[in-house]
């Protein structure tokens, strides 16, 4: 069965209309972002489309469906539709879980790729999901010993030594 | 030589043990790696290119052929299991087959792909084996003008894939054509939309959008609502592993016309599974008695992508053994070992090689039961990997992905773009947009534009080019039909029922 914990639902519901307004706003710039991208370049060349034809029709793209958008959040006959939010301690697991992998990306190469995610198998299990010190530890050494023997040395993949070429 | 007297020669040296050892070894190589995102047929083969230097060279293409049938598989275990395509042809199975795994019937959707792709594949095989040739000649004359209204075809088949809104359905498509337009222009070298920066002037690789928008969102998403222990229900008796009879023989449509779909179209270089894949999807969703069931778990999906996706096997491989031009980057990495080997592709191999040609074609018989023998029996074995409770297998997801992506170009800012395409698929699937039209658009965006300045380079600035050839000319129309199709039908439908309606009043 699958298992919620109930307690940590969220707790605020922004509408739907009011989401899709704001969405349609961002397209809106995206639109702009990209059309003034697209006048640095080219937008016919000597048969045909320039580089920038495709960017520039694009840009408009966003924007003509961005006012779509908003023009049908702002007539929805559909006030009550909303949008659950994660609560406080399902945020902050998920800036931690996202923090993870961008330290993955950060440290794999100066440290190794496969120690990385060693770490990051200790940090989430002991951090973010609280499961304890000792279980996280194993796990986190497994994982990377695993992780090893399957894609370094079965498949031959070339990830980032790091700290593993001292002993090379 | 007659076909029959080929294939008798054919099955005589695929049936030694050796080589059916070889099969069986890159079937089942094949199935694991296809779980890999990032790594599919085509790096498989690489990694085995070594090992085939000391082969024979039917041997050796033998076990490559195994490599390439079982990493379609491999790709629809990790869509219905974790939401995560293997390849970008995986994506429909993703569709419908993660939503049957949330249900408690993973063992049902994987059974469904092994049982379409067995069908498909074996299908796809005696095309080969019959119109080989005919169907290399006809993939060397579609053009730039050809491929620009095929990549348009299946562009246009946005409109089956929005779901709810059609508004959001097209603006994730025109999101998926920014991010394909993203690095230098292959025509005049111009960058576009890097932002200054380097490492965008390569573009952004469709594996890492396509694994940051299903798989990470999903992992955030799964986050958000707290899922800790299992994601799914694990089916226990083995009657909850296999689809149910009358979900196969309601797939039998599918098949039929899924393996004629991926079989013509997996013969055109470049983007045929792919194209082959969603066209399939979406032919399947059009004409099925239930299009409200697709996206939350329609077996007919499942069994119409998967069957494209095997029959495009065979039909990319007509190519590369009769006119020596690879369809695919696997076939092409087939080809490199024949040519190292000292076997030309092409239309001679027929007349000067005939047991290596009819050879690869029976071991392709064989390697697609060998795949339904193997992989049949796996799922109860996969299926347990459900019991391992969600706070681990999210870290696996994600470091299985990284790994993946990472693998692609060796680059540590593709992880970077990884985590940010991740946040946008958490933020899509709250919000409600769709994901497929994304990945759609960013497949086939730089498909479309070059066959578009190609076609226009070619006729000197005229539109014409593309009224005046006839498959074009057709491609086009179906175009049209494929973008209007969805409120075609639920016109054709309304009107159905109104009529059924008023008889059943009269009555």
């Amino acid at each position: 069965m699958t298992e919620n914990n109930n307690a940590n639902r969220a707790h605020s519901f922004p509408h739907v209309y009011r989401i899709d307004q704001m969405a349609a706003l961002l397209w809106f710039i995206v639109g702009v972002v990209v059309i003034f991208q697209s006048w640095e370049l080219d937008y016919m060349a000597e048969y045909g489309p320039g580089p920038g034809f495709l960017p520039f029709w694009l840009g408009v793209g966003f924007i003509s469906l961005g006012i779509a958008l908003f023009v049908k959040a702002f007539f929805s006959g559909n006030r009550d539709e909303t949008i659950a939010i994660p609560n406080r301690r399902a945020t902050f697991q998920l800036l931690l879980v996202l923090a993870a992998i961008l330290g993955l990306a950060l440290l794999a190469e100066k440290i190794g790729f496969i120690i990385c995610i060693g770490l990051m198998f200790f940090f989430l299990l002991a951090f973010v999901e609280r499961q304890g010190w000792r279980f996280s530890l194993v796990m986190g050494i497994g994982s990377a010993l695993v992780f090893w023997i399957i894609f370094e040395l079965g498949l031959e993949l070339r990830l980032p030594s790091g700290l593993l070429e001292l002993f090379r | 030589m007659d076909i029959f007297d080929g294939l008798m020669i054919g099955f005589g040296i695929a049936t030694t043990l050796t080589n059916l050892f070889y099969a069986f070894f890159g079937a089942l190589v094949g199935t694991f790696v296809g779980i890999m995102p990032g790594l599919g047929a085509s790096a498989t083969i690489a990694i085995l290119l070594p090992l085939a230097f000391g082969m024979n060279p039917t041997s050796a293409i033998i076990m490559m052929a195994g490599v390439y049938c079982g990493s379609k598989y491999g790709g629809a275990v990790t869509s219905i299991m974790m939401n995560l395509p293997g390849e970008s042809s995986s994506v429909p199975t993703c569709m419908e087959g993660y939503p049957l795994a949330l249900q408690g019937r993973a063992g049902p959707a994987m059974g469904m792909a092994a049982i379409s792709g067995f069908v498909a594949g074996t299908v796809s095989v005696v095309g080969l084996t019959f119109l080989g040739p005919l169907l290399g000649s006809l993939a060397i004359n579609f053009g730039p003008p050809e491929y620009f209204a095929m990549t348009f075809l299946g562009l246009s088949l946005v409109t089956s894939l929005t779901g709810k809104s059609v508004i959001k359905g097209l603006l994730s498509m025109l999101l998926g054509l920014a991010i394909s337009t993203v690095g230098a222009d292959i025509m005049s070298g111009s960058s576009r939309l890097t932002f200054g920066r380097l490492e965008l002037l390569d573009g952004i690789d469709f594996v890492t959008v396509t694994v940051g928008l299903f798989a990470l969102g999903e992992v955030f998403l799964n986050i958000d609502k707290q899922i800790k222990f299992n994601l799914f229900d694990v089916p226990k008796r083995l009657s909850e592993l296999l689809p149910t009879g009358k979900e196969l023989i309601q797939a039998i449509g599918p098949w039929v016309r899924s393996t004629i779909i991926g079989f013509l179209i997996g013969a055109l270089p470049g983007t045929g599974a792919t194209v082959a894949s969603f066209l399939s999807y979406s032919v399947a969703k059009n004409v099925s008695k239930t299009p409200e069931k697709f996206g939350h778990g329609a077996m007919e999906g499942i069994a119409a992508a998967e069957s494209a996706d095997n029959a495009a096997t065979g039909g990319s491989m007509a190519p590369m053994l009769t006119l020596g031009i690879p369809g695919s980057s696997a076939t092409a990495m087939m080809m490199g070992a024949l040519i190292m080997a000292g076997v030309r592709p092409g239309p001679l191999l027929l007349t000067k090689t005939p047991e290596l040609f009819w050879g690869v074609v029976a071991s392709m018989y064989i390697c697609n039961i060998m795949l339904l023998i193997i992989n049949l029996p796996l799922i109860p074995v996969l299926v347990q990997f459900l019991r391992v409770p969600y706070y681990i297998l999210y870290i696996v997801i994600i470091a299985i992905t990284s790994i993946g992506v990472y693998s692609v170009d060796s680059s540590m800012f593709d992880l970077w773009v990884m985590a940010f395409f991740g946040v946008l698929g958490y933020a899509f699937k709250k919000m409600d947009y769709p994901l497929a039209p994304c990945v759609l658009a960013v497949i086939l965006g730089p498909f479309v534009e070059r066959a578009l300045r190609q076609s226009l380079i070619m006729s000197k600035g005229s539109p014409d080019i593309f009224l005046d050839r006839p498959v074009c000319f057709v491609l086009l129309l179906l175009s049209l039909l494929a973008f209007f199709a969805p409120w075609l039908q639920e016109m054709w439908l309304k009107r159905s029922r109104s009529r059924l309606a008023k008889i059943l009043l009269q009555k």
